[in-house]
């Protein structure tokens, strides 16, 4: 039996309903922790992660993991390489 | 790119060799499979790079979803330049992230070995579903993210399961629960982040398709 484009999209939206739901009891039972928390409280670790800081450095409740001035100075090198690379070989 | 968010001294020194070695291997095998099988194309070159920024950029920003996720973009990577390439691009990210203090050096073998399996499984789960199947752009790279990121949080799990965390207050079957309920979250995220994939592999199909190694013979 041949399955449609639409019963794929059809699939696909019902596998994302699962994914939700099953996503949202998680989080109901875990409760309301950041990553390295809720990876700490997981394994069994009594600490709390290295990047627990709260709200600091955040916007919007969006924060940037690790050192920031590096991320920048990083992701500076990274966007020239691709100019360079986008203009050596012409995408 | 989903990581095993601990830090450095949580694998024992044994652990943290054999994840490193696994990691290096696969890369290896990729790099020999570009050299003499499927030699990269200038342009998939050019595709690899801007995939790396973005990736790095997209990686390190916590979103204020379920506590504080972030997104991977493996599968997406996997779909657009393949397997063997992404291997490398997850590499340097890797890398980046943890000299930037995002994850620690000793895990950088372990998440490489995660990361892989998320950039292998969209990129062949898309192939299947787009051009044997026919299933559709859209529907396709979503099922391929949503899968590719489901396998990858399995392997996260099976790889902490298996090295074990020290100092852990936890029995293996209360860290199997918590992990799971863990992996379930990120599903979540992982329906975001399928959307996105989803919408950016049609927009890119639609405009640039030579530009998708997911969709090439």
């Amino acid at each position: 039996m041949k399955i449609g484009e639409k019963n794929w999209m059809l699939i696909f939206l019902v596998v994302i309903l699962l994914a939700v739901a099953t996503s949202a009891a998680a989080y109901m039972i875990t409760g309301n922790k950041g990553i390295e928390e809720r990876f700490s409280s997981a394994t069994g670790l009594n600490a709390g992660g290295e990047n627990e800081k709260g709200d600091s450095g955040s916007l919007l409740g969006f924060r940037i993991e690790g050192n920031i001035l590096l991320y920048m100075t990083i992701l500076a090198i990274l966007g020239a390489a691709c100019v360079i690379i986008y203009l050596k070989f012409k995408l | 790119m989903a990581h095993i968010h601990l830090e450095d001294g949580t694998f024992t020194l044994l652990w943290v060799i054999i994840w490193w070695a696994v990691a290096l291997s696969l890369i290896t095998i990729s790099l020999i499979w570009l050299r003499k099988v499927k030699k990269a194309d200038n342009r998939t070159i050019t595709i690899a790079a801007m995939c790396t920024a973005a990736s790095f950029a997209v990686f390190q920003i916590e979103i204020p979803v379920f506590g504080g996720v972030h997104l991977n973009l493996t599968p997406l990577i996997g779909i657009l330049i393949g397997p063997a390439l992404g291997g490398i691009v997850a590499l340097i990210v890797n890398i980046f992230s943890a000299a930037i203090g995002h994850g620690g050096w000793g895990l950088v073998g372990a998440n490489l070995v995660i990361n892989l399996s998320e950039i292998f499984t969209g990129y062949y789960v898309y192939r299947t579903l787009e051009r044997v199947i026919k299933a559709g752009t859209l529907a396709s790279a979503g099922i391929a993210t949503l899968l590719g990121l489901l396998v990858g949080n399995m392997i996260m799990i099976a790889i902490i399961m298996v090295s074990g965390i020290q100092g852990a207050n936890n029995d293996p079957g209360s860290m199997l629960y918590g992990l799971s309920l863990l992996a379930a979250i990120n599903m979540g995220v992982a329906v975001i982040e399928a959307l996105i994939t989803g919408y950016i592999v049609t927009y890119i199909k639609k405009i640039r398709p030579d530009m998708i190694q997911g969709a090439k013979p």
